[in-house]
């Protein structure tokens, strides 16, 4: 059922406006509307942008999803940076160490339906995030 | 040209690029620039109008069909840069209440830090001082009788006594500023506030004495009051119990009370002075506020000083009327 799915390996902003596009592609594909495509792609950027910052490389995974018969869109951003020390902090509005405006990952969680993060010291950080229609 | 005119230059610029190619590359650039106006202080509606005058320009290029398509397709990045805009706002409204709540925080230490210095130097300039003079005199005497051995000896122990208490009154900031601190666990024992009471009956003696108080001890001496305290604690008690003595007339009473019928321990006591209005009912309990009374020595500091220490044991003093006139002074404190 789903069949659109891409991987984008983040090593530069280039790559940031790819999986933003691809992001889209598949959104519209799936029937989200351009409200809803555009707080996927806004997510999309802050969780690339986040790889880049503190990871330097890493890959976003897009795809369409369909359980319970919910159906939806998926993103996977993976890294094997430094991790996440304190993920609650990470999670604090208003925290960066990054010196961006303040963490991307509450803005993110407040664009999408689900957030999923699980992080190792020294191993790395894998986000999970989805929008249903 | 101001860093406002430059983000909105920018802005123009990405946006003509979008409508001229479509590439998704604009929207990224738009996105990261909202942060920027965030960044600086600028407000949404300033954004829509440089939003709105670009498109103006770019659109009276062109054909009016063509127009209408560009007009339309110019949502988007608008759209783009708002969603962006708002989240980012978001964060920025979060980071900065956090920042607020962390320097209150800050800020209302360092009061707390200052009040409590202002108060140690207001006890070793007036309560230290006058031991000091007490010093001071019985060496003159010592030079004065250098001849009479016994004189000698008793102005010595004098001194030495004087000394002593003021050794007791260093001990007693130091216990105050860890009871400030945060009383550490190993400071708190079980105490018996019947026993506690004896022995500050016993260190005030000589007062009751010279005052001729009679002090009623309306409560139990064959069961244990038992409550978690440190010496400070002791020392609040003995504070309202000097106080009471030293605001009695001569040869008054004074009931002292314990009740442990509820879940704290209560104690009280009643004097026959002269009372404290209302509006002094709280501010005995603030530095260097007396009821005036002329005669009456000390520096004010006493009963704040019990009051930081009953309250830091989780407790609670205050004063009501005496039916019979003068003042009831109560304080609770959680039983051990």
């Amino acid at each position: 059922m789903s069949d659109a799915e891409e991987t984008i390996p983040i090593k530069d902003e280039y790559a940031i406006v790819a999986a933003r596009s691809a992001g889209k592609t598949i959104s519209s594909k799936c029937g989200f509307g351009l409200v809803d495509q555009t707080r996927i792609s806004t997510a999309i950027s802050e969780l690339a942008r986040n790889i880049l910052v503190y990871a330097v490389t890493g890959t976003v995974y897009i795809r369409e999803v369909a359980a319970d018969g919910k159906h939806g869109i998926e993103v996977v951003a993976e890294d094997h940076g430094p991790g996440i020390v304190n993920l609650d902090l990470a999670m604090t509005d208003g925290h960066t160490t990054g010196g961006g405006l303040g963490a991307g990952l509450p803005g993110t969680k407040r664009l999408m339906d689900e957030f999923d993060i699980i992080s190792a010291v020294g191993e790395g950080t894998t986000v999970t995030v989805r929008k249903w229609l | 040209m101001t860093h406002e005119s430059e983000l909105r230059e920018e802005y123009s610029k990405l946006l003509r690029g979008f409508l001229e190619s479509g590439d998704e590359r604009y929207l990224y650039d738009i996105e990261n620039i909202s942060k920027e106006f965030v960044r600086a202080n600028i407000g949404p509606d300033y954004i829509l109008e440089a939003h709105l005058n670009t498109l103006n320009k770019i659109v009276s290029e062109f054909p009016v069909d063509k127009a209408v398509y560009i007009y339309n397709k110019a949502s988007e990045p608008l759209f783009n840069l708002m969603v962006a805009y708002a989240t980012a706002y978001h964060d920025y409204i979060a980071m900065n209440e956090e920042r607020y709540l962390r320097e209150k925080q800050l800020a209302d230490e360092l009061n707390d830090a200052n009040r409590n210095q202002e108060m140690f130097i207001s006890i070793m300039s007036h309560d230290i001082r006058s031991p000091l003079t007490a010093v001071v005199g019985y060496s003159g005497l010592i030079q004065k009788w250098s001849n009479d051995d016994e004189k000698i000896k008793r102005f010595a122990e004098k001194i030495e006594m004087t000394a002593m208490e003021i050794d007791r009154m260093i001990e007693s900031i130091r216990t105050y500023s860890r009871v400030k601190k945060g009383n550490s666990k190993e400071d708190f024992d079980e105490i018996d506030l019947k026993v506690t009471l004896s022995e500050i009956f016993e260190f005030l003696d000589e007062k009751i004495q010279v005052h001729g108080t009679k002090i009623e001890r309306r409560y139990r001496t064959d069961r244990d009051y038992m409550a978690l305290g440190t010496e400070f604690l002791k020392n609040a008690y003995l504070n309202i119990l000097d106080n009471a003595i030293k605001y009695s007339p001569k040869n008054s009473i004074i009931s002292v009370t314990l009740d442990d019928t509820g879940s704290d321990l209560k104690f009280g006591v009643a004097d026959h002075g002269d009372g404290v209005p209302d509006e002094m009912k709280e501010a005995v309990f603030e530095r260097f506020t007396r009821n005036d009374k002329c005669g009456i020595k000390g520096s004010g500091i006493g009963l704040a000083i019990a009051r930081h220490a009953i309250e830091s044991h989780g407790g609670k003093v205050w004063i009501e009327d005496n039916p019979g006139g003068g003042c009831i002074f109560y304080v609770t404190v959680p039983k051990a």
